[in-house]
């Protein structure tokens, strides 16, 4: 399908990204998630409740994502788990190559430094 | 509430927040939502700042409102997506309905032409199935199995009725034995009487098939003895048509051969007779056997005679060669006990759904359905390409329409969807028109009788695979045919189009590529076609100059059933003396004599003891034609006495064993010797050696294709016949005579069943299937040609169009009209020349397939072929003149300004 190839060539929305990049390091719950964005980029994206969970279930929707059940015996049964999946995986890495390539060029550009 | 006092108001302004979000997602992720707002807003309390409130108040809002903005442009999209897509289906269609609306001429002949080939197609299909594909109707199915005794041949081929009673005496190998014969009676319905197809049938058959009647009951088992009464089992469909489905049919009696049958049930509805697609009206039990004369009570007992096909059903574990092996068994015993009848004859099972009609036949029933088949597939090939070089056509007509469409903005997938739908529309919409067509042929064919001696109609109808078969064939011609213009349309050079310019129709070399290919194909078919017509015609023309070996001109001949009134043995003789007095003493009549059967007509072979000659078979015997005549028969029909002499009046009287032979008996027995004075017996009576006293012309006694073929001719004794044939010869027109004679007989006794004819038109009927075949072969390739020629002058007109401005130019300066006429015909020449080729080769292929079918003509003789092949080439290139000479009429002025 066309639209199927265009979205895989087209830059990722960026609670998409946060949210792979979050689930990349392994199974979290969406407040583990919200949290894991917000530390690493110490405050600067905070993933409102409806942006998250409305980004969660398109992507689990499109099959980036799933649903798990708790990773460990002492985990909050109430908690839902989310999964990056095989087809989230090989995203996330065309998109960071993507923006590798992109940042590749600003720097041959000079308009960031050259890389140490 | 003993906990905090925030608690509930943190709870509260939760339950708010969660309140302004959309109501799906609060469905889904409502708790998890809560949690993460209560951590933000524990966060922001801690801080206590109100910065940090402000903060977490603001990005709240804005994640409230972009989730409804992004909630409500995403549904809006996904429903708008949908609606556009149904909405453009419809459109698409609207606008197939509209242009097909506008060109009726074309809209009608497509259809026509659809119509004809999907319902030739799905007709000859759904014979098919009934003939070959249809599974039987039985209960475990693979548990039933045929069993044949061989011919005198070696080959299977059907059962004496003693044999059947050892077979179903046999322990252990089978759970339920049944033996069947066809014949036919006359059913007496009081006012009219027609003839029926029945089978005389053990009360064990229906158990052997496993299946139960709809209706009463089947026959008991102290019905298969003679004497025990008339019962009979109706058919389904015959109960339904001739009976009206009349609920108390049970226990009523009808007249069947003249006597009273009480009909005891009606069958299973999906049972019929012979093969399962032969209808048999009435199933009657063994102890009905007398209304069939007492020549069929005889053999019953009688070895000699095979009437019987007989099935089992295996018993629990026993497998198809532990049947085998049994039969295998069963005729070394019976070799033993009667050596003379069943010396070497073998036994064969074979699995029911194996067997078709007969082992035998089962051959030539799948090459016909074959060739049948191939004919109408040809016939869909050449409607398909037709309809496609006609669209393609069409299609690039409508290259500017197409052009700013996509100049527009349509998508080219969007624009080749609107030409595949008007195929599509096209090819249903003529595929239900056919299936009308179809099943008004089946039931046509259905009720009419079968041309084979013992009538029958054929069970056919609609199923499930003819069907599923016509509905893909409508959409595969619809996707074929529509998909070269779609594609085409695709390839629009939209600049090139809108300027009009004439050097640049898109991809109009590939396109031509296409086009060409699809005349040639349609030359193919219709080259196969006009030979197949023209095989058949010769094959009757020759069937016509066989000469039958009787005098056909002035014979007429009155058939009659003396048992099927209730006439006996004894009461005979003097019916047959009167009859014959009656029609002598006609005015116009000269002769008259008496026969079991008409030339060309079929009838019984017997097995016969030949002296001084060892038949190939290695079994003593061979199965002879004979006929039973009186002695005025050969100079009635017009038969020769080549040696010896003829029967003589006295001869019935005598006591003399005597017989006379044909001159193919002659020869092939005694090898042109003289044969008068040998001798010949039945094989079942071994003292019964008859002296050959003459030897006549050789007629044709089954068909006219047979080769000449021995004939044993047998004095009728004074008793006569039971079924008689009168030979009738008068001195002007036979068909004078015909009323005459039908007055005497009803004049004798009305009741008395009449089939009369001259000799003429009963050789005709003999030829009906030829006729047909040779008719509608006929017809099929004169629409072939008419398709052809249609494809070809719309391709011819089409090219030479797109050329006005090239053609108007070679005028202009100077070129020769003829010049012209033949670059535009020269540019088709080779295409046909491919098709014609291509067509060649495929009758050569298949004319070794179907040699046998045929009489007379060698089918690939190359005067059939050279004479098909001149009519095509005729014909196409008639229609590509046409074209041609228009152009080359053109005036260049016009043609140059491009118009």
């Amino acid at each position: 399908m066309a639209g199927r190839s265009n979205r895989s060539q087209a830059p990722l929305k960026s609670p998409v990204l946060h949210i792979l990049l979050a689930l990349s390091s392994g199974d979290r719950h969406g407040l583990g998630i919200a949290d894991d964005v917000a530390a690493a980029t110490e405050g600067a994206v905070e993933l409102g409740p409806g942006t998250l969970y409305r980004s969660l279930d398109q992507m689990r929707d499109s099959g980036l994502v799933e649903r798990v059940d708790h990773p460990e015996p002492s985990a909050d049964p109430r908690r839902k788990y989310y999964r990056i999946t095989p087809t989230g995986t090989r995203l996330l890495r065309a998109e960071m190559m993507r923006l590798e390539r992109l940042v590749e060029r600003a720097r041959a550009r000079r308009v960031l430094p050259e890389s140490p | 509430m003993s906990e905090s006092p925030e608690r509930p108001s943190r709870s509260r302004l939760v339950r708010i927040l969660l309140l302004l979000y959309p109501g799906r997602l609060r469905r889904d992720y409502g708790a998890e939502m809560g949690e993460l707002i209560e951590a933000r807003a524990a966060r922001a309390r801690a801080d206590g700042t109100p910065l940090a409130i402000g903060r977490f108040c603001w990005r709240a809002i804005r994640d409230i409102v972009t989730t409804h903005t992004f909630e409500w442009t995403g549904r809006r999209a996904r429903r708008r997506h949908r609606e556009s897509r149904m909405g453009l289906l419809l459109l698409d269609l609207k606008y197939a309905v509209r242009r097909l609306v506008r060109t009726p001429v074309f809209t009608l002949g497509a259809l026509v032409i659809m119509a004809v080939a999907i319902g030739a197609n799905t007709a000859v299909f759904g014979i098919v199935n009934q003939l070959l594909l249809k599974p039987p109707p039985y209960d475990q199915p693979e548990r039933v199995v045929n069993i044949y005794q061989d011919s005198d041949d070696g080959e299977p081929s059907s059962t004496s009725f003693p044999a059947y009673r050892d077979m179903s005496n046999l322990e252990g190998v089978f759970e339920a034995v049944s033996a069947t014969s066809p014949d036919d009676a006359i059913l007496d319905l009081g006012d009219v009487t027609r003839t029926v197809a029945v089978e005389f049938t053990t009360a064990s058959h229906l158990r052997t098939l496993g299946m139960r009647p709809s209706r009463g009951r089947w026959f008991d088992p102290s019905m298969d003895l003679v004497g025990e009464g008339n019962y009979a089992v109706v058919n389904h469909r015959t109960w339904q048509r001739v009976f009206g489905s009349d609920p108390g049919i049970v226990g009523q009696t009808v007249r069947l051969g003249g006597q009273p049958v009480t009909v005891v049930g009606v069958g299973p509805e999906s049972l019929n007779g012979v093969g399962n697609f032969v209808v048999t009206d009435f199933w009657l039990s063994i102890s009905t056997t007398e209304i069939a004369g007492p020549f069929r009570v005889s053999n019953l007992d009688r070895r000699e005679d095979h009437w019987y096909d007989v099935r089992a059903r295996l018993a629990d574990g026993v497998t198809l060669a532990q049947a085998q092996t049994a039969m295998d068994a069963l005729a070394q015993q019976l070799a033993a006990d009667f050596p003379d009848l069943n010396e070497g004859r073998g036994i064969t099972v074979f699995r029911a759904t194996d067997v078709r009609l007969h082992p035998e036949m089962d051959g030539n029933i799948a090459s016909v359905s074959a060739v049948l088949m191939f004919l109408v597939v040809l016939i869909l090939v050449l409607a398909s390409t037709n309809l496609g070089s006609l669209l393609l056509v069409r299609g690039v007509a409508r290259g500017p329409e197409v052009a700013v469409r996509q100049a527009l903005g349509a998508l080219p997938g969007r624009v080749a969807r609107l030409f595949l739908g008007e195929a599509l529309l096209l090819s249903v919409a003529g595929g239900l028109l056919g299936l009308v067509l179809a099943s008004w042929i089946l039931s046509l064919l259905s009720t009419a009788p079968l041309p084979v001696p013992g009538g029958g109609e054929l069970d056919l109808g609609f199923d499930w695979r003819v069907l599923g078969f016509s509905a893909a064939l409508m959409l595969g011609t619809g996707v074929f045919f529509g998909l070269a213009p779609a594609l085409q349309s695709a390839r629009t050079d939209v600049a090139g189009t809108l300027r009009e310019d004439p050097r640049s129709p898109g991809g109009r070399r590939r396109l031509s590529l296409v086009r060409n290919l699809m005349v040639a194909a349609q030359v193919a078919a219709s080259l196969i076609l006009v030979v197949g017509a023209g095989v058949m015609v010769r094959s009757l023309v020759s069937y016509q100059q066989v000469d039958p070996g009787v005098d056909v001109e002035r014979l007429a001949f009155l058939q009659t059933d003396f048992s099927q009134v209730g006439i006996g043995d004894d009461a005979r003789a003097p019916v047959l003396r009167d009859l014959t007095e009656r029609f002598r003493s006609l005015p116009g009549v000269t002769h008259v004599a008496l026969a079991s059967r008409l030339p060309v007509q079929g009838g019984g072979t017997t097995t016969t003891v030949v002296e001084d000659y060892e038949p190939p078979s290695g079994t003593g015997s061979v199965e002879i034609n004979w006929a039973v005549v009186s002695p005025e028969y050969f100079e009635t029909v017009g038969i020769d006495i080549l040696d010896g002499r003829p029967y003589t009046p006295e001869d019935v009287f005598g006591d003399e064993r005597i017989v006379v032979v044909n001159q193919a008996a002659a020869d092939q027995f005694w090898g042109g010797q003289s044969s008068v004075g040998r001798r010949i017996r039945p094989q079942s009576v071994p003292d019964g050696w008859r002296r050959v006293v003459g030897v006549v012309s050789s007629a044709k006694i089954r068909s006219l294709g047979e080769p000449p073929t021995p004939v044993i001719y047998y004095l009728a004794g004074e008793t006569g016949l039971n079924a008689p044939t009168f030979m009738v010869r008068a001195a002007n027109d036979p068909a004078a005579a015909l009323p005459l004679l039908r007055a005497e007989l009803t004049a004798v006794n009305p009741q008395l069943p009449l089939r009369m004819g001259t000799m003429e038109s009963h050789l005709g009927d003999a030829l009906v299937a030829t006729r047909v075949s040779a008719g509608l072969l006929g017809l099929f390739s004169m629409l072939a040609l008419c398709l052809a020629s249609v494809g070809v002058y719309t391709i011819v007109s089409f090219s030479v169009a797109g050329r006005m401005r090239e053609v108007g130019i070679r005028v202009a300066l100077g070129a020769a009209r003829g010049r012209v006429i033949r670059m535009v015909v020269g540019e088709v020449a080779g295409t046909v020349a491919l098709g014609l080729i291509a067509g060649g080769a495929v009758v050569a292929l298949v004319s070794p397939r179907v040699q046998g079918l045929l009489f007379g003509s060698e089918i690939l003789s190359l005067g059939t072929l050279g004479a098909a092949v001149l009519i095509l080439a005729g014909a196409v290139g008639l229609a590509s003149l046409l074209p041609a000479w228009r152009a080359a009429r053109v005036d260049p002025a016009i043609a140059l300004r491009g118009s």
